[in-house]
């Protein structure tokens, strides 16, 4: 492994085709995956959070959608430039992907084993015994109980969080470097989510896993994440270390999500919100996108794309007139 | 709707016919034209429809009879245009009763469901149970030959399958969540059913009655060729085709063009059907 | 009921409520087997205050609130709403049911008639229960709109062009136009946007604060329930296990079942890293509920003893409850 990131992207643009022509959703997002890291991706609906993952592994739902701009780089190898073969060893291969809702992405005629043997046989070649042999071992690691006799199960026999284990399996079969994890906890209830988290950490300390976890809950991500990238309206807001950005927002969108939380506070008492509600595709504001529900918005915001510029140590927002510390007596 | 849905851009329009959504393009103009012709058929016709004319009889296609003449001396063309008529209001009326009558059945069974559904759905179990056609005939016999027995066994036969489609349809939308609220409004029971749960639930149905359009044009012309439904010297395609179909070896033009007519009508009914069903986003 | 509420009759009284359903066999199809959704509930609700209900999947808190409202089948017990027997209610029970309580649901889209446009969706309210004459439901439906913070003109609009967050406040001026006494929201903001979630909930409580509409709040979300809600009821597979004033069971819980919940609320705090202390397995089918108190396979302090019917018991200690035995209130 090199000392590199894992996974770099630079400028990625995803767009719908429209009659008018191509419209970004996802609008020159660059960040890098370090191994071992857990990058938090965070957004509303629409803020194109769903699609940049679905980008990663070229699976863009739907014939209107294309990545029009930018690069992934996995290691040394180039993303966008690989024919539809090489992508199918790519993923599932070096980059797995889960998704919150398990039942649907999982097999339902196929037993759990099965499709995890499926996946090694595809990727490794490897014999039908000894994919078997590898898929109990991959359950085993995801902390399902008698990984031999649950091997032969169908996924309706198991529960709603043995079945996100056993998509967790499907996912990290072929041992990839990174795992993209879409809202994978949303669907499940609190208890049974931290679980999963926790699975997810173990994993990521035992095979020194890379992961993307998409999520709408920045409660989850202050548990697990290293890093977290915001996002709104198609483009990153901000970019930093987790203690940074939920210690310290600079963009004000990031510092009203973190004020929105319902918190501690008493019974009955208003909570923070941010006014209105996040843009859609063919509705982007202009300049900065956040400007219409930005307390801190000027003419500037209104007319000019804001640059992602570095406000501290691998910190970086998107915001004319950012917050911070000395602003806060200034307001 | 054609023009409406899609006329902001300067090119707009002819793509979207085109690129947007042809089917429901090419059937509706079909059908459209056809029912111009039906409206206008007294003007535009160069003939009289029954006029039998002993002196051009089984003339070939040419300036005088741009469809040529049948055995008795009448005008293909115009028999043709005339047919348009009878046609269109056999696919219509063939359709619409046994439409209402089936969506309401389907809406009450799939609404309250229990012993009301049980009964209206073994109901049809017992129409299934014999064959359209025989069925169709044998009603249309004990009520004696003419169109009006026709609609009468159409609408007897033929609301089951639109009864099974919304039935199907009220039984997932009843507990559909906004189903759920106008119960927990306080609306009644017709209100929900009538106001709520039915125009949701006939999309599919519209889009099957085009198809089912095509079928009753079909059946009627059937009905028609066997002598049971539209009498001579009346034109309309099916008798026509019956009545040309001696001549087929001497004179083809007698059962070629309201054969053609038929099938073009048939076809823009279920272009009409299909682009239905993508426009309103259903299905079938 | 409520000790500290005594004096007053309560709007509205469950008692040991249960749904059950029939549920067609795993491997004899004839052999029906009983699910119990709701299993003895007994709760009240005074009027203007705001109860939480609390639980995980499976846990019967949505299929109670529709059974409250009479939305759906109960089995046995009693739904007392203003000192009427709504599970024995006759037509005219039902009626005044209807008009003096409505439902908020959890997903925007789907509680709308997509056909309707919005003023008619309100307007039809307001005209089914004569709330306005006529020549004035136009005037009523803007006021209403305006009331839930949204422009009038979107009276115009069908719900398939308006966003989550503007749905649900629709569904919100719908129930409002019935003038209720009691509204269940049912998980009304699981489905949308964090930075919306705040707005509607803001909404609730001034709605609360202006008209002293009493509240039935069904959520898995813990921390907006501390923020909304006076008491707060936690259930689990069917059965309430504790229940008591929302800032007495958040700081000392009884149950636990409540202890373990709340330690699994992701909090925004990055130096809290995930409880160690996880709660093991997920919920068990309610086709097949545990003996005893059914929360004990899951149950770090369990004893011999929890796993013995019958089921422990709701006990009371001042206005807090709670169904555990190795909780000793004295």
């Amino acid at each position: 492994m090199s000392a590199g990131p894992v996974l770099s992207v630079r400028d990625l643009t995803v767009s719908v085709a429209r009659d008018e022509g191509w419209r970004p959703i996802v609008d020159g997002v660059s960040f890098d995956l370090q191994a071992g890291q857990i990058l938090g991706l965070v957004g509303e609906s629409g803020s194109g959070k769903s699609m940049t993952c679905r980008a990663l592994m070229r699976l863009l739902p739907g014939a209107r959608l294309a990545i029009t701009g930018g690069s992934i780089r996995l290691g040394e190898e180039e993303l966008t430039a690989l024919d539809e073969a090489a992508m199918r060893k790519v993923r599932g291969g070096q980059i797995g992907m889960i998704f919150q809702n398990p039942s649907s992405h999982l097999d339902p005629v196929m037993t759990i084993g099965a499709q995890i043997a499926e996946t090694i046989r595809f990727h490794q070649g490897a014999s039908r015994r000894e994919a078997m042999r590898q898929a109990i071992e991959v359950l085993r690691q995801v902390g399902i109980p008698d990984p031999t006799a649950r091997a032969g199960s169908y996924p309706h026999e198991f529960s709603g969080g043995m079945r996100q284990r056993a998509m967790i399996a499907v996912a990290l079969a072929c041992q990839p470097k990174v795992l993209i994890a879409d809202e994978p906890t949303t669907a499940l209830d609190v208890t049974v989510q931290a679980q999963i988290l926790r699975l997810l950490l173990d994993l990521r300390d035992s095979k020194g896993l890379s992961i993307i976890f998409i999520t709408h809950d920045l409660g989850v991500v202050s548990q697990t994440c290293d890093s977290i990238a915001v996002m709104y309206g198609g483009r990153l807001a901000e970019l930093g270390p987790k203690r940074d950005i939920i210690r310290a927002a600079r963009h004000p969108y990031t510092a009203g999500l973190i004020r929105c939380q319902p918190g501690a506070a008493a019974t009955g008492t208003y909570l923070e919100t941010i006014p209105g509600q996040p843009p859609t595709v063919d509705a982007m504001p202009s300049g900065c996108r956040f400007h219409p529900r930005c307390p801190r918005a000027g003419e500037t915001c209104r007319e000019h794309q804001p640059a992602f510029i570095s406000v501290d140590l691998g910190h970086r927002a998107a915001c004319h007139f950012p917050e911070g510390p000395g602003q806060e007596a200034a307001r | 709707m054609l023009l409406v849905r899609s006329s902001h851009a300067r090119f707009g329009w002819r793509l979207r016919l085109l690129g947007g959504n042809a089917a429901l393009t090419i059937g509706a103009l079909i059908v459209l034209g056809w029912l111009v012709v039906a409206l206008t058929a007294p003007l535009i016709a160069p003939y009289d429809p029954i006029f039998q004319d002993a002196t051009a009889r089984l003339q070939s296609p040419g300036w005088l009879h741009p469809f040529g003449t049948d055995n008795f001396g009448r005008d293909v063309f115009a028999r043709v245009l005339w047919g348009a008529r009878i046609d269109l209001q056999i696919s219509f009326l063939g359709v619409i009763f046994p439409f209402m009558i089936g969506a309401s059945v389907g809406a009450i069974a799939g609404y309250f469901g229990g012993v009301v559904d049980m009964l209206l759905m073994r109901i049809i179990d017992i129409v299934l149970a014999f064959p359209f056609l025989v069925l169709m005939l044998a009603i249309i016999a004990i009520l004696g030959p003419g169109l009006s027995s026709f609609y009468i066994a159409m609408a007897l036969v033929g609301w089951i399958s639109y009864a099974r489609l919304v039935r199907s349809q009220v039984l997932v939308l009843k507990h559909a969540d906004f189903a759920v609220a106008a119960r927990s409004l306080g609306f009644g029971h017709m209100r929900i059913m009538g106001r709520h749960l039915l125009p949701n639930a006939i999309l599919g149905s519209v889009v099957f009655s085009m198809s089912d359009a095509v079928l009753v044009l079909l059946n009627g012309a059937a009905i028609s060729y066997l002598g049971l439904g539209v009498q001579p010297p009346v034109a309309e395609w099916g008798i026509m085709v019956a009545e040309g179909q001696g001549f087929i070896t001497t004179a083809w033009w007698i059962t070629a063009f309201p054969g053609i007519a038929i099938v073009s009508l048939a076809m823009g009914f279920s272009f009409l059907a299909d682009g239905l069903g993508e426009w309103l986003g259903v299905r079938e | 009921m409520n000790a500290t509420k005594t004096n007053r009759k309560p709007l509205l009284d469950i008692e040991d409520l249960s749904v059950e359903f029939k549920v067609a066999g795993g491997l004899v199809p004839w052999k029906r087997r009983v699910l119990r959704a709701v299993n003895g509930v007994t709760l009240s609700v005074h009027a203007g205050e705001t109860l939480g209900i609390v639980g995980e999947s499976g846990s019967g808190k949505s299929t109670l609130g529709r059974a409250v409202l009479r939305l759906g089948e109960l089995t046995a017990g009693k739904v007392l709403f203003e000192g009427t027997d709504m599970a024995k209610a006759t037509p005219s029970d039902l009626a005044r049911l209807r008009r003096a309580t409505a439902m908020i649901f959890q997903d925007p889209y789907n509680a709308l008639n997509p056909r309707l446009t919005v003023g008619e969706a309100i307007g039809e309210v307001l005209r089914v229960h004569r709330k306005v004459p006529a020549g004035d439901v136009k005037a009523r439906v803007s006021e209403l709109l305006q009331m839930v913070g949204l422009a009038p003109e979107l009276a115009a609009r069908k719900p398939s062009g308006l966003s989550g967050g503007q749905c649900q406040r629709i569904g919100i001026a719908r129930a409002l136009a019935v003038e209720p006494r009691l509204i269940i929201a049912d998980e009304c903001v699981a489905a949308l946007d964090v930075s919306v979630q705040g707005q509607i909930i803001n909404l609730l409580i001034e709605l609360r604060e202006r008209m002293g509409v009493a509240l039935i709040f069904i959520a898995h979300d813990l921390a907006l329930v501390r923020r909304l809600c006076d008491r707060v009821a936690v259930m689990y597979l069917g059965r309430v296990v504790e229940e008591g004033p929302t800032a007495e069971v958040f700081a000392a819980p009884r149950h636990p079942y409540t202890a373990s919940l709340l330690r699994a609320i992701p909090e925004i705090d990055p130096d809290r890293p995930l409880s160690s202390e996880l709660l093991p397995g997920d919920p068990p089918s309610p086709l097949n509920l545990p003996r005893g108190c059914a929360f004990h396979p899951r149950c770090a302090l369990a004893e011999a003893r929890c796993a013995e019917d019958p089921p422990p018991p709701l006990r009371r200690r001042g206005d807090h409850l709670s169904a555990c035995l190795l909780d000793n209130p004295t």
